[in-house]
């Protein structure tokens, strides 16, 4: 009763947040996660794309079909939460200050990971891909980590910002 | 700061000018980094300043991490709580 109260106050007039500031603290953070995934978004674009130009097709090109583009569903939303946690997780005011326009690209991130689970265009998964390769390479730039762009060594065969470790 | 406070509880902080803090005392802080946060007092150091921690030892950013904090970063000490007892607080995600 008082809490609610209390609440309603707070709508009504505004209270002061304070945070506990919990963090698991594993602080084991990676975009390899999220680009993989966008990797595996393209590939199932081109998979799809490819019984497209089948005349017609069989049960089990069917049930391929739905698999596929079940996958590409998965991994367009994992595309998403990846990035989501690293923003949400990693990303603090040090990181903020070095780079003031992430949050205008993790929100690009969203809309792009959703047009890729809405449509089958390449452009869309390439689109996707570029904008979390920049993610990518802004967190290693907060680490202080060189990074290199090479093509993955497996299909889609696309570029990807990777860490140079040595 | 689970079990002693979880998330939408309300809490009462007040501090007069020159308040004194001891060990145990929950407070209300102004972070450089994390704007207004709760901790506990675990240690005050020689020269005055505080060294803070979460209750939930395992979640909690750790002491290190938060650095040492000023009396004067100090808005309140909490005195008073309220709670929705039926609700209990969840760490989304991976953090």
């Amino acid at each position: 009763m008082l809490h609610n109260l209390i609440s309603l106050y707070d709508k009504l007039v505004g209270i002061d947040t304070a945070s506990a500031h919990c963090d698991i603290p594993c602080k084991v953070y990676d975009p390899i996660t999220a680009q993989i995934a966008t990797l595996s978004t393209v590939r199932f674009m081109d998979l799809i794309n490819e019984l497209a130009s089948t005349e017609t097709l069989s049960l089990a090109d069917q049930a391929k079909l739905g698999r596929l583009v079940a996958e590409k569903e998965v991994h367009a939303e994992k595309v998403k939460h990846e990035i989501r946690i690293i923003w949400g997780d990693y990303f603090k005011q040090p990181q903020l200050d070095q780079f003031p326009n992430i949050h205008t690209l993790v929100h690009d991130i969203m809309l792009a990971g959703s047009a890729c689970k809405q449509g089958l265009e390449r452009e869309k998964g390439e689109k996707l891909l570029a904008l979390v390769n920049e993610f990518a390479a802004a967190y290693w730039s907060t680490k202080k980590v060189a990074t290199y762009t090479a093509t993955s060594p497996y299909l889609p065969a696309e570029m990807i910002v990777y860490p140079k470790l040595k | 700061m689970q079990p002693s406070f979880c998330c939408s509880d309300f809490v009462i902080a007040y501090r007069r000018l020159h308040s004194v803090f001891k060990q145990g005392d929950v407070v209300v802080v102004e972070h450089a980094q994390y704007g207004k946060i709760i901790k506990r007092i675990i240690t005050i150091e020689n020269g005055g300043t505080l060294l803070l921690v979460g209750d939930n030892l395992a979640a909690s950013t750790d002491t290190l991490t938060l650095g040492s904090i000023q009396p004067a970063q100090v808005l309140g000490r909490v005195v008073g709580q309220v709670s929705r007892s039926t609700r209990w607080c969840t760490n989304e995600g991976r953090g």
